[in-house]
């Protein structure tokens, strides 16, 4: 069996939004203590929802990947929408996650639930991305 | 080279050629030579320790390996004990000689934190035996000062295992300084030469005890030997029949042992062919160059004597095990010393002995070319790789250091 799914496989060689905005209206971040996997996000949204959308990571293979393929998927969603994806939405978006690798959904989630919950409180996680 | 087998899957996209396979240190493929041996062995009907003509077909293909083995361990024929691999030769080395030991009084054992897993769980077994142990740190570079051996040794050390090359770094050890000292004192020396064995001599060494796998020397997998010196004693791990002097029960491997014989005569002639000594050394410079390309590297085992077929490299802002990841996609297989599974990672227990921050070491990776590796080959993959970290990197932090060419 393949270690990663095509799609993960797809999104950590050639991942979509990477990046950072200038002058986001919300940021956010997410770091793994025990992996040393970290995903920020920054975010610009209009009416609700994302209009612009960039990750930054450093981490495993599949952590990429899922920072990746949540910004893909958190681009034109509803904050609404974004705060209601639980782990096993993160995994199907990556198109199934091997046992050792779960983790990484919940890191997805996680990052994806913290950008709905500082736009909302109109924070912003400014801990810098550092190399663990 | 044909594309490795097994990475990457075919049902991922691949980016490029054929494969590169750079991960011999790992295990390397089968040479012709092993293979034929092998196919002519399975043919071989009877048992070595039967008393019929069956029998002894399959006992002159054992002894003749044996010989063959000898000269590869730079010792006599009897003193060849074939295993089923280099942990199992391992294993009965270090608990052996502890089960060996006469039990009045506790044994003490020596060895270094940088030696393979198979080492250093023999001797926690040996510690469940009795036996106390004393673990050595090696220096920045990962080298053993046969000093920090002298100091550790006791009346009651009977045993002291360091092995020739590191298997991450290939930081080649001071085994007959070792051997001097360790003789002086009454004790024994094992020494773990799988990562050496064909690659460079083990004549002269001065190891009473020598483990040797047959993969690592292009043979085939699961077979091994340990070089056991007239007048060591050894309690046997696996026990039965008589095969292998009392040391190791079970009918024998014959196509195995026939292949990792072949194996080893084929490799005796690329020791002594002066062009294939040269080319090691250009391959592993034009790596090494191409690598630097990547900016902000750091060459772990820096500084120490090592095998050129072994280059371990720490590239700043980037894991090992994602660089990995992505040059496996693009058909280039290597080794990092840590992998995320499940969550957590522990960096490399050689790496973190050296004294390398955990940082440094999750972000190391091994490059190991072979025999059949191209200075082509190796200037390729090290392109790829450079392309990939500078991808990796972007994706980080911001600052992140970037290609020195870019
Ligand atoms: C230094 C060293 N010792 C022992 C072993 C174990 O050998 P085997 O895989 O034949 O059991 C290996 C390889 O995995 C090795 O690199």
């Amino acid at each position: 069996m393949p270690r990663y799914s095509p799609t993960v496989v797809d999104h950590f060689t050639n991942p979509r939004n990477a990046g950072e905005l200038d002058d986001p209206d919300v940021r956010a971040f997410i770091g793994n203590p025990v992996c040393g996997d970290q995903i920020m996000l920054t975010a610009r949204v209009t009416d609700g929802t994302v209009a612009e959308i960039r990750f930054r990571a450093h981490g495993c293979a599949a952590s990429l990947a899922t920072a990746s393929v949540v910004t893909e998927a958190a681009l034109g969603a509803t904050l609404g929408e974004i705060e209601a994806w639980d782990d096993e939405r993160v995994e199907a978006l990556l198109g199934g996650l091997a046992p050792d690798q779960r983790h990484v959904a919940a890191l997805g989630r996680q990052v994806a639930h913290r950008l709905v919950t500082n736009h909302r409180e109109g924070v912003d996680d400014d801990a810098p991305l550092i190399c663990a | 080279m044909t594309h490795p087998s097994s990475v990457p899957s075919p049902s991922q996209p691949t980016v490029g050629g054929p494969g590169i396979y750079l991960d011999h240190a790992a295990t390397s493929p089968v040479c012709r030579e092993a293979v034929d041996a092998v196919l002519g062995g399975m043919s071989i009907t009877g048992n070595p320790s039967s008393r019929h003509e069956a029998g002894d077909e399959a006992k002159d293909a054992l002894e003749s390996s044996r010989t063959q083995m000898a000269a590869l361990l730079d010792c006599a024929a009897d003193d060849v004990v074939f295993t089923g691999g280099g942990s199992e030769a391992d294993a009965l080395a270090v608990c052996g000689t502890v089960l060996a030991a006469d039990g009045h009084r506790p044994v003490h054992v020596i060895t270094s934190a940088i030696e393979h897993s198979a080492v250093l769980e023999s001797c926690a077994m040996a510690h469940e035996l009795g036996a106390e142990i004393t673990i050595l740190r090696p220096d920045g570079r990962g080298w053993i000062d046969p000093e920090d051996v002298r100091r550790a040794l006791r009346p009651n050390t009977v045993l002291v295992s360091v092995m020739h090359a590191n298997n991450e770094t290939g930081v080649i050890q001071p085994i007959s300084d070792i051997a001097a000292v360790v003789h002086e004192a009454g004790a024994l020396l094992h020494t773990d030469a799988v990562q050496t064995a064909g690659k460079i001599s083990l004549a002269g060494l001065g190891a009473d005890l020598v483990s040797v796998s047959a993969h690592k020397f292009y043979g085939p997998k699961g077979v091994g030997a340990l070089k056991v010196a007239p007048g060591v004693r050894l309690s046997p791990l696996i026990r039965g029949g008589s095969q292998e002097r009392g040391l190791r029960a079970g009918t024998e491997n014959v196509p195995g042992v026939l292949g990792m014989a072949a194996a080893a005569t084929a490799a005796l002639h690329h020791l002594d062919d002066p062009a294939h000594q040269a080319h090691r050394h250009t391959v592993r410079a034009h790596l090494l160059k191409g690598l630097e390309e990547a900016g902000d590297i750091a060459v772990n085992g820096e500084g120490a004597p090592c095998l050129p077929e072994t280059l371990n490299v720490s590239f700043t802002g980037v894991r090992g095990d994602t660089l990995v990841d992505v040059l496996a996609v693009h058909g280039i297989c290597v080794s990092a010393g840590s992998a995320c599974h499940a969550g957590s990672d522990e960096p490399s227990h050689v790496l973190t002995a050296m004294g390398i921050p955990a940082q440094r070491a999750r972000s190391a990776v091994r490059f190991s070319p072979g025999r059949t590796t191209t200075v082509d080959a190796v200037t390729t993959a090290a392109a790829r790789t450079v392309d990939a970290i500078g991808k990796l990197r972007a994706l980080g932090p911001a600052g992140a250091p970037q290609p020195s060419h870019a």
